[in-house]
């Protein structure tokens, strides 16, 4: 074959050679682009996830603050007014009848508790010191005492050692849950059940209630109790299943990863 | 003479589409078959021609290159979702089908020579095509979707690779098969053709193994 037909045929396969290498750049292109925006958004969501989150902790720490505030206020303030009124009461005497006077003497000593009891759901440091399982206990011991519920309470040895934090936001959940149960449910067995293993504590409250459609969690917006506590789940990275049947009752499960404190 | 590695390739690809279309009842698959099945027949009845020096040889080529073409502009129109770029597809078919009326009558005639104008005019609208659905991949909604995933980026980067590669090729092709060249141009011309029909079957193939399984869906949410 003559020299020149020879260099264009070369030329050909080389030119043929070039257009597919382009071909192949043009989607190498497109994949390292995708892959570079991908990546961005990702980056992207992960500030807003870490914003989120700081914001809710920051609203989280406020609200403890402020229930701190009102606790104090309570047991030093209106609690002990109530105490001196109590007392008061007593030296009225003649002037009262003694049926109204052990029915206001009465009044006055729940009012007290009651108060109590409260300024001690509200306080961080009664949490801290008896810890979430008798925090639990004894929230569900002042809810048997009302005569209105039945409870039944078991939590598995290793539970303690979650994080103190965490323990707070998810006593504050399980308060909201509880709640939500007192005001919604018409219930009359509340059930909280811990189990701890090594790579999730689940935590299931149950109750006996009427039920609602679950669906309707995801249509219309959720409440602001069942907010908060998806809220707080959000900040120690829990996840919250919600099983409900009319007329059969509500199981709210809480997934948490335990965090090992140092001991 | 031997079967071309192509028609290997094309009967492969047939009986992959032909496999997944029982398991997944794919609309992708649904398209490939019949069209795959006439690549098939016409590739047969083009290398059985061109040993019994079969008379109408080009003339089944002239007219099958259009149908692939269309066949690719009509996927492209099912899987682009800019309107705009529907709507150059719709106009590009009619326009396609006028010039292959006009070349065959009035310049390269229906059995006289490979109508490589033609290829090369579909060649360039299925790189434009491709570089649509390229463009419509790295927009913003499209992040999400991981695209080595997807049944129709396989189909869209075969096509692409074949066509770009074989735009010198076949707007030569008269050079190449001329008399002077006879040997060597037949060669290489037969040799990048067929490594580019490798890679735009295999693609083919990816796209059918990845395509959705449809027979799931209407039992599904029950």
């Amino acid at each position: 074959m003559p020299k020149p037909q020879e260099d264009i045929l070369i030329s050909i396969v080389v030119a043929s050679i070039f257009f597919i290498l382009i071909g192949s750049f043009l989607l190498l292109v497109v994949f390292i682009f995708l892959r570079r925006q991908r990546k961005n958004k990702e980056e992207k969501e992960e500030m807003k996830n870490r914003f989120e989150q700081t914001l809710l902790k920051t609203q989280l720490e406020i609200q403890e603050q402020a229930f701190a505030y009102i606790s104090q206020e309570i047991h030093d303030n209106i609690g002990q007014i109530l105490s001196l009124v109590r007392l008061n009461l007593n030296t009225f005497g003649a002037v009262v009848s003694d049926e109204k006077m052990e029915q206001t003497d009465e009044l006055l000593g729940k009012a007290i508790k009651d108060l109590r009891d409260l300024s001690h759901n509200l306080q961080n440091n009664r949490i801290y010191d008896i810890g979430i399982v008798e925090s639990i206990r004894q929230l569900l011991l002042s809810l048997k005492k009302t005569g209105k519920y039945t409870t039944s309470f078991q939590a598995s040895d290793h539970f303690h050692l979650l994080d103190p934090n965490t323990d707070i936001i998810l006593y504050r959940m399980i308060q909201e849950i509880v709640n939500n149960i007192i005001k919604h449910a018409s219930a009359t067995n509340i059930e909280i059940e811990i189990k701890s293993e090594a790579e999730v504590t689940t935590i299931r409250i149950s109750d006996n209630g009427i039920g609602f459609d679950t669906a309707l969690l995801q249509r219309a917006r959720a409440g602001i109790g069942l907010q908060n506590i998806i809220n707080r789940a959000k900040t120690i990275e829990a996840g919250v299943d919600v099983k409900s049947e009319q007329g059969k009752g509500t199981t709210i499960t809480l997934y948490i990863k335990p965090k090992l404190t140092s001991l | 003479m031997e079967l071309t590695v192509t028609f290997g390739f094309e009967i492969i690809s047939l009986l992959i589409a032909l496999f997944f279309y029982i398991q997944k009842r794919n609309k992708i698959l649904k398209y490939f078959i019949p069209f795959l099945f006439l690549t098939v027949i016409v590739e047969f009845t083009g290398w059985w021609w061109t040993v019994h020096n079969g008379p109408w040889k080009f003339a089944m080529y002239n007219i099958f290159t259009p149908v692939e073409f269309l066949f690719y502009a009509f996927l492209f129109y099912i899987h682009l979702n800019k309107p705009i770029f529907k709507k150059i597809i719709l106009f590009f078919s009619p326009v396609f089908i006028l010039c292959t009326v006009l070349n065959m009558l009035w310049i390269q005639g229906i059995n006289n020579t490979f109508n490589n104008y033609i290829f090369l005019l579909g060649s360039f609208c299925v790189v434009v095509f491709c570089c649509l659905y390229f463009y419509e991949s790295v927009l913003p909604d499209k992040i999400d979707l991981q695209l080595s995933l997807q049944p129709f980026f396989w189909i869209c980067s075969g096509l692409l690779i074949n066509y770009l590669g074989s735009v010198i090729i076949n707007a030569l092709f008269e050079y190449l098969t001329s008399n002077d060249l006879q040997s060597e141009g037949r060669r290489i011309y037969i040799t990048i053709n067929n490594s580019l029909n490798v890679i735009l079957y295999s693609s083919f193939c990816i796209a059918f193994y990845l395509c959705p399984n449809h027979k799931k869906i209407s039992s599904s949410q029950l």
